[in-house]
């Protein structure tokens, strides 16, 4: 067995790739792994890849060879690559282009170099009604509207399709990148941005123009949005997770561009304007009243001549969605994530319906360039003192909300504030008693989901300004709401279940700082209970992110 | 120099390898050979390159032909005698000219003959000393090849075989179950396989099966053959050598191994000769297939694949290759050299990872010391070739149970990996101290006297939304607060309850208020009951308290609601609606209903009482229970 232990990485049986950080060659291997591989963890010393199918199609899409990720893996490999990743790597690679989307006159045909590969699928049931007769051996003419479920079909067959078949032109819009903001501040699109909505557009021709860019929680992914739209000047429709994230583009577009106010349209619960900018969020687009009602809100991706469809959060994106998106094959298709992982395992159909992966950097390059402000994460273990018996003699499913509002969590609360004099402040918690305690004794507002859009946008505007310098939040702080200026939050409960929203949590605070200072976000525990478990979870995943984690047990508080 | 009559002589007074029911020893050998005029350079000509060329000018040229002849042709097995002399005839072309060969061969040691009968057949064995067979296979072995185009590796099994062995050491020392054999029961070994590393198919031998767990026993006979496991007739644990066995070098083991699994090298002239070749030719990277069997009849390819290639491979000592056309190589690996060369071989690893997230990341071939306390502090997750491991809470307090102390688990992870993490070090804290430091709280604890009446209570609401959780079939904890209101609930249910706690150990007598007297003499005391109503109340007219309504829904036949039910409808006579697969039955529940059965009073036929038991019921539905509120506004037992 060679074993060259000086080496930086490692590539296991499993087709995870193990690399190490504090390794000369670290940042060789990393700009290797991250066209190939998905970062699965990012602890302190070793970071964990995997080599999975799509990562490799990924790969392959942008244009990368087997034989250069064969070829770096031997190099900083501390062990030879084993034989069955070898293997795999060169099949999964090679199958990427063997299937082409092509459009020629009107038409969409389906093609492959190999003659056998296409009668095989010929004879495949799920793939009959979706092919139409053959042209030849090495051509399909397809069933006009089912490009996308080809695509998804074809893909869980493992075979991945090299969609060129071009986009429709879409309702032309002129619009570009503002040289100044409204404020006045010169607009800077940073390298990165650039580089991704560049790795989008791919200068207009087939290859681009469908896919997602995937960047960490206040790395600005917006802007890449933005400057994909001023490249492609075209009708665009918005999908975003909430009315605050329609909010909060709006107020981008308005700030970043030359579009007009009167160019851009709300599409949610309040309003219904169709624009040639429309935002439009999930829950509108999937609300019926009952469940055999049609979803009669989709019709707004037939109400204009869209050029471009923009996926926010696209990790979140509703199955309702999913199936629309493979009828709009034709439109050109851009999503927005700081992670590819969901949490309904469904990232198959973001790769085969969206597109591949075009863009992806790690938080922590971006941190090193001062792009996401550094954080640590506290947490601090809060004893039950006179909560204790209430907590063992409540039932076991109550326990966890016992343990959450642990009143003597409120003083800790108080405590932290002081820590951090005149520094923005999100209080973060689930349980609306708990919160609307926390809110009386600091003094501070306090923003549910109750509370209407006006006085939320009024509450956002005074804490951006710094006339609030603490707000208390329930889950609306989950998804989207842009606080810039927050370089401190406390969770006092919350689930802890959901990777997502800890990595949104987290998100509020990792907007650079001026004065380059560290966020923190505290997280009160009360010590000895079920809530200890969650916080176990949380604490594996902050940690598996490559935060910085410190513990704080009651014996440690004095 | 050794004259030809005296190495004949010593040959021939050296036992055979053959002819006996096993090999001899090595014991016995050297001590047959030491018992010659000259053991030295008897053992010096044989080990020569050129014995077999040299053999040539001490004997005729017509018997070494013969002994050639003899050596490559010999069946690996005796034969029938007649297919042996047909054989023998067709090369001597008579009979005469055979025997005085053989003759010749045999007077001089260089042969043996194996007769045996088996019924009415005799047959015949022509043996060689394995010396014989060696200096043919030298004297056959050729020049060596030309180097190979550009070989990639196929399959290594590195360390892999000794992780495994590892696993089935620290299984077999947490106690397995074992046969009447003394050995580990074979769902024990497929369950103990499937947390071997896997090892490449090409090393494995071709009569391996995973699901037969023969790789998992294989390490077992190994092991207990060394004394490394053993067995006390009931349950596996660890063998006197264990302590040695942890301390071994890679190569060492390799060398226990291959000393276990091959005494001696099959004596077969294909095994000899690609051994001879693999040795002889060590110093290149890779050895084809084609020029390991050069020479070797195709069908005898077995004799080098089962006996000896199988095992190197197996044990890492040698690896696989393939070049571009597919063609097959064998190549020495690091380990190979250090056990048959002396070369310096691989050493174990001695630090580990350990992340922020309380993973460990270590190399296969961590030392077995490491490995082994690893195993003790933390879950394994597999992984090859780093070894993941996960340190949870109850790895941990695992290791606190078998005496760890929250200093060796520092000091442990403090060697193996340097500063620990300062998350985990403080998590590590918190679970040693849990595991370590019971807690005591303060709780009151509801005593009810018995099951009886226990199952009365909980089947009141009122009561039962005020316990805490349930510890003993009579006995709740209680929320403080609810004190006074649980109090008050069990006095309208007829029952009284004291004011003050008694202590843990304080007797009636002794408490400042004790439990009421009907309780302590274990005959509850009830309440007057309430008036009966003056008119019955139909079912269908009742409104339903909450309980009641909740017993609509079917009920499973055993479940503790249904059984609390019966309990608490005995007790209070209550009208009930049973619903079977046949029947629907409507009646008052007599019975005391801590039985399965519930007796019943049927209305419709005024038959008398019946008996229906749990299982047959599908639905129970309270018509009319004491908490019910009759049409007349009044609260009571409804009777007919």
């Amino acid at each position: 067995m060679l074993y060259r232990p000086e080496r930086p990485l490692t590539v296991q049986g499993d087709h995870t790739v193990l690399l190490e950080v504090n390794h000369p060659d670290y940042e060789r291997a990393r700009d290797l792994l991250v066209r190939f591989a998905e970062l699965e963890k990012s602890p302190e010393f070793v970071h964990t890849y995997r080599l999975s199918p799509l990562s490799l199609w990924n790969a392959a899409a942008a244009g990368h060879a087997a034989a250069e990720l064969l070829q770096g893996l031997e190099e900083f490999g501390k062990f030879e690559v084993p034989a069955q990743v070898r293997g795999n790597v060169e099949d999964l690679m090679s199958r990427y282009g063997r299937l082409r989307l092509l459009s020629e006159g009107g038409e969409l045909y389906l093609e492959a170099d190999d003659p056998l590969l296409l009668t095989g699928l010929r004879r495949k049931e799920r793939l009959k009604e979706l092919l139409g007769e053959p042209v030849g051996e090495h051509r399909n003419r397809l069933v006009p509207g089912y490009r996308g479920r080809l695509k998804q079909e074809l893909l869980k067959l493992g075979h991945p399709v090299d969609d060129r078949a071009g986009y429709r032109a879409g309702e032309a819009f002129r619009m570009q990148l503002a040289p100044v903001t409204r404020a006045g501040r010169p607009l800077k699109v940073r390298d990165y941005q650039q580089a991704a909505a560049a790795a989008f557009h791919q200068s207009g021709g087939p290859a681009g123009g469908s896919g997602v860019v995937v960047l960490p929680c206040g790395a600005g992914k917006t802007l890449v949005g933005l400057s994909a739209l001023a490249k492609l000047r075209t009708a665009t429709l918005i999908l975003v997770t909430g009315e605050a994230a329609a909010q909060q583009w709006r107020r981008e577009i308005l700030d970043k561009t030359t579009a007009d106010p009167a160019d851009i349209g709300l599409y949610t619960g309040e309003e219904k304007e169709v624009r040639p900018i429309t935002i439009a969020t999930y829950q509108i687009l999937v609300h019926r009243r009952h469940r055999e009602d049609e979803f009669r809100h989709l019709e707004l991706f037939s109400r204009r001549d869209w050029g471009l469809i923009i996926y926010d959060e696209v990790h979140l994106l509703p199955a309702p969605i999913f199936r629309l998106t493979a009828e709009l094959q034709a439109y050109r298709r851009l999503g927005l994530t700081a992670t590819l992982v969901r949490e309904d395992g469904r990232a198959d159909e973001v790769f085969s319906l969206i597109g591949p992966k075009r863009y992806d950097l790690a938080w922590k390059r971006l941190e090193e360039q001062g792009w996401i402000a550094p954080a640590v994460c506290t947490e601090i273990r809060v004893p039950l003192d006179g909560h204790a018996e209430r907590y063992f003699l409540a039932e076991p499913r109550e326990q966890a909300q016992v343990a959450a509002t642990n009143p003597a969590k409120i003083p800790w609360v108080k405590a932290l504030l002081a820590r951090h004099p005149g520094e923005p402040t999100l209080v973060i918690g689930q349980y609306l008693d708990q919160l609307e305690r926390i809110a009386r004794e600091l003094a501070a507002p306090l923003l549910t989901g109750k509370v209407p859009n006006k006085r939320r946008e009024e509450l956002y505007q005074q804490f951006r300004e710094g006339s609030i310098p603490c707000l208390v939040v329930s889950k609306v702080a989950n998804f989207a709401i842009d606080l810039p200026d927050a370089t401190v939050a406390v969770q006092v409960s919350g689930t802890f279940g959901s990777r997502q929203e800890e990595a949104q949590r987290l998100g509020r605070i990792l907007r650079p700082k001026s004065d380059g200072r560290t966020a923190h976000f505290y997280t009160l525990v009360s010590h000895g209970t079920v809530e200890q478990d969650f916080a176990l979870k949380r604490q594996l995943f902050l940690t598996e992110q490559g935060y910085r984690y410190r513990l704080v047990l009651p014996e440690d508080q004095s | 120099m050794i004259e030809l009559a005296q190495l004949f002589e010593a040959r021939s007074q050296v036992p055979p390898v053959f002819g006996k029911s096993s090999p001899p020893t090595p014991g016995e050998m050297a001590q047959a050979l030491l018992g010659t005029p000259h053991p030295q350079a008897l053992l010096a000509f044989w080990r020569t390159d050129d014995a077999w060329r040299r053999l040539g000018s001490l004997l005729p040229a017509d018997t070494l032909q013969a002994l050639a002849w003899l050596v490559d042709d010999r069946p690996n097995y005796p034969l029938p005698l007649t297919e042996a002399q047909a054989r023998l005839n067709m090369r001597f072309r008579d009979s005469r000219a055979a025997s005085l060969q053989l003759g010749l061969l045999q007077g001089r040691g260089l042969l043996f003959f194996q007769d045996a009968e088996v019924g009415d057949l005799r047959y015949l064995g022509i043996l060689f000393p394995a010396e014989v067979l060696l200096a043919r296979a030298n004297h056959l072995r050729g020049p060596l090849p030309p180097p190979p185009p550009a070989v990639q590796t196929q399959a290594d099994a590195g360390l892999r075989f000794y992780a495994n062995s590892l696993t089935l050491c620290s299984r077999a020392a947490q106690g397995l179950p074992v046969t009447r054999e003394s050995r580990p029961s074979k769902l024990a070994l497929k369950v103990l396989q499937r947390q071997f590393l896997k090892l490449p198919p090409e090393v494995l031998p071709p009569n391996f099966h995973e699901e037969e767990a023969d790789e998992a026993s294989l390490h077992w006979q190994l092991l207990s053959s060394l004394r490394v496991v053993a067995t006390d007739g009931h349950d596996t644990g660890e063998g006197p050598a264990l302590a040695a066995w942890l301390e071994l070098s890679p190569a060492g083991m390799a060398q226990a191994f291959w000393d276990r699994l091959i005494n001696d090298l099959e004596d077969m002239l294909p095994t000899l000769l690609a051994w001879a070749r693999l040795r002889h030719w060590k110093d290149v990277a890779w050895i084809s297939r084609e020029s390991l069997l050069s020479g070797v009849n195709p069908g005898s390819y077995r004799w080098v694949d089962e006996p000896l290639l199988c095992w190197l491979l197996l044990l890492g000592l040698l690896r696989t290759g393939r070049d571009e056309a597919g063609a097959t190589y064998y190549g020495w690996t690091e380990l190979g050299r250090a056990v048959f060369d002396g070369q310096p071989g691989p050493q174990w690893e001695t630090g580990f990872v350990l992340q922020p997230n309380f993973e460990l990341l270590a190399p296969l071939h961590l030392a077995p010391s490491l490995r082994w306390a690893l195993a003790a502090l933390a879950e394994s997750a597999g992984g090859d070739p780093m070894l993941r491991f996960r340190l949870t809470a109850p790895s941990v307090r695992l290791a606190v149970h078998l005496g760890w102390t929250g200093e060796d688990v520092r000091g442990f992870l403090e060697r193996g990996t340097g500063p620990v993490p300062d998350n985990v070090l403080t998590t590590l804290r918190d679970w040693v101290a849990s595991a370590e430091e019971p807690v005591v709280y303060n709780v009151p604890v509801l005593a009810l006297p018995s099951e009886r009446l226990t199952g009365k209570l909980l089947g009141t609401t009122a009561i039962r939304r005020l316990l805490g959780p349930q510890i003993s079939p009579t006995h709740f904890f209680v929320p403080s607060e609810n004190l006074p209101a649980l109090r008050k609930a069990i006095l309208n249910a007829g029952y009284q309850m004291p004011t003050a706690m008694r202590q843990l150990g304080e007797t009636a007598a002794q408490a400042a208020s004790p439990l009421s007297p009907g309780w302590l003499a274990g005959a509850p005391r009830r309440s007057p009951p309430p008036p009966p109503p003056k008119k019955v109340a139909m079912a269908w007219r009742v409104e339903l308290p909450t309980i009641a309504r909740k017993y609509l829904k079917p009920l499973a036949p055993k479940s503790w609601e249904l059984q609390q039910l019966a309990r608490e409808a005995a007790a209070g006579a209550w009208l009930v609606r049973l619903q079977t697969e046949q029947e629907l039955v409507e009646g008052l529940v007599l019975a005391p209903a801590d039985s399965w059965y519930v007796s019943e009073f049927n209305l419709s036929t005024e038959k008398g009482r019946r008996t229906i038991a749990f299982a047959n019921l599908r639905t129970v539905q309270v018509i009319a229970s004491p908490e019910s509120t009759a049409p007349d506004g009044k609260t009571g037992p409804i009777r007919r």
